[in-house]
C-alpha cells in the first residue's frame, strides 16, 4: 500500500522558523541573518553596523567552535549570545528561538546572528529573519556568485567586502558583476571596506532605509 | 553538506506516517531531490542505513527521485535546463527564474499490505 504524502523534509525548521518570526514580530525586533564564508568579513559588517547603526543592538554568534568573535561583540559593551555548534555547517532556527529567550531583546532592537562560515549549507535554513545578508570578499575572487548562484539567489543583500584588496588579487570587477547581472541581483550589491571604512556610510545608510522599510511591512 | 540531518528528517517524516497508519514496517520510502539542493544522494544513503536501525524504517529501500533544474525564461517563456545554463537559449536573457530544481520532500511511503 503506498501512502502519498508530499512532506518538506525541511518542515520542522521552517516551522521553527515562523515561530521565531512570529516572536520577533510580537516585539518589534528586526532579525538579520549573516552569510559567508570563512573569513569573509561577518564579525567586520557586524561590528562595523554596531558603530554606525542608531539603536539598541544584540548580536546572536554562531560558530562550529570557540567564542572567539563572541568576545570581540561582548568587548564592545553588546550583548550576545554564543551558539556552538558542534560540527553543524549551519545554525537552526531552533536554536535562535533559545538565543532569543536569552538576549530578551528590547522592543524595537535589530538582532544579528552570525551564521557559520559556509557559502552553501546556511542558506537552505530559514531562521525567521526579516533580512537575509550575504557577506563576499574580494579576496574569495571574483567567480562566486558564478560558482555559488544558489546561495546569491537566497539573499536580500550583497555586501562585497575588503574591496581594498581587489588591485592585490587581481578581482575583476566586469566578471562578479557579470554573475551578478546573470542571476538578476546586481541592484543588491554594495561594495565597501572595513580596512578603510570606504563604503561602510552609504552601507549603514542603506540598511537603514531598508530596515524601516521592513518595520513599515512593506 | 548537512545530510545526517536531512536523513534524519526524512526517517522522522517516514515513520510517523507508518504509525499513523499503525503499521511498524516500511518497505519503501520515496523522496524527491532537486539538483539545486547540493544534496548528495549517496551520502543520504550512507546515512539512512545507520539511522534507520531500530526504528520501522530499518530495512526500507531508499528510493532518492532526482529532479533536474529547469528554467523559464521571463522575457520569451521558453523552458530550458542545465543547473548552470542562465542564459536563455533562444533569446539570450539573463536572470531565468527556477522553475523546477529546488524540490526537496518526502513523496510517498509504501507500507504492507
Ligand atoms: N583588508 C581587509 N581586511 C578585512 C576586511 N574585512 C575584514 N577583514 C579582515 O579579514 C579577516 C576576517 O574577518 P572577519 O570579520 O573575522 O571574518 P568572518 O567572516 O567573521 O570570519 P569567520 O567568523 O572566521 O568565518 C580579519 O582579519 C579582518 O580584519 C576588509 O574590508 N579589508
Ligand atoms: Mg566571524
Ligand atoms: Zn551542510
Ligand atoms: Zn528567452
Amino acid at each position: 500500500m503506498q501512502i502519498k504524502v508530499i512532506r518538506d523534509i525541511l518542515e520542522k525548521n521552517d516551522k521553527s522558523a515562523e515561530h521565531v518570526r512570529r516572536l520577533c514580530r510580537e516585539r518589534g525586533i528586526t532579525l538579520i541573518n549573516v552569510l559567508g564564508s570563512p573569513g569573509a568579513g561577518k564579525t567586520s559588517f557586524i561590528q562595523s553596523m554596531l558603530e554606525h547603526l542608531p539603536g539598541k543592538k544584540y548580536v546572536i554568534e554562531g560558530d562550529i567552535a570557540s567564542t572567539i568573535d563572541a568576545e570581540k561583540i561582548a568587548r564592545m559593551g553588546v550583548n550576545v549570545v554564543q551558539i556552538n555548534t558542534g560540527g553543524a555547517c549551519h545554525l537552526i532556527a531552533d536554536t535562535i528561538y533559545d538565543a532569543l529567550q536569552q538576549l530578551t531583546p528590547e522592543a524595537g532592537a535589530i538582532v544579528f546572528i552570525e551564521n557559520i562560515g559556509n557559502l552553501v549549507c546556511p542558506s537552505s535554513f530559514d531562521l525567521g529573519e526579516s533580512l537575509r545578508v550575504l557577506v563576499s570578499s574580494a579576496a574569495e575572487g571574483d567567480d562566486k556568485p558564478h560558482k555559488y548562484p544558489t546561495t546569491f539567489q537566497t539573499v536580500d543583500l550583497i555586501i562585497l567586502s575588503k574591496c581594498d584588496v581587489k588591485d592585490v588579487i587581481g578581482f575583476n570587477d566586469g566578471y562578479y558583476r557579470q554573475g551578478l547581472r546573470m542571476l538578476d541581483l546586481e541592484d543588491k550589491l554594495l561594495e565597501v571596506s572595513f580596512r578603510t571604512g570606504a563604503g561602510e556610510q552609504e552601507l549603514a545608510d542603506y540598511l537603514t532605509t531598508k530596515l524601516a522599510y521592513i518595520k513599515k511591512g512593506l | 553538506m548537512h545530510e545526517y540531518y536531512v536523513t534524519e528528517e526524512i526517517i522522522r517524516i517516514a515513520c510517523e506516517t507508518a504509525k499513523q497508519h499503525q503499521s511498524p514496517v516500511i518497505n519503501r520510502i520515496t523522496v524527491v531531490v532537486g539538483e539545486l539542493t547540493g544534496i548528495v544522494s549517496e551520502s543520504v544513503e550512507f546515512y539512512f542505513d545507520v539511522l534507520a536501525r531500530d526504528t520501522a524504517a530499518e530495512g526500507a529501500i531508499l528510493h532518492i527521485v532526482p529532479q533536474p533544474v529547469s528554467r523559464l525564461c521571463r522575457h520569451c517563456q521558453s523552458e530550458f535546463h542545465g543547473a548552470n545554463a542562465w542564459v536563455c537559449p533562444e533569446c539570450g536573457e539573463p536572470g531565468e527564474l527556477i522553475k523546477n530544481g529546488r524540490e526537496f520532500y518526502v513523496e510517498s511511503v509504501d507500507l504492507p499490505d
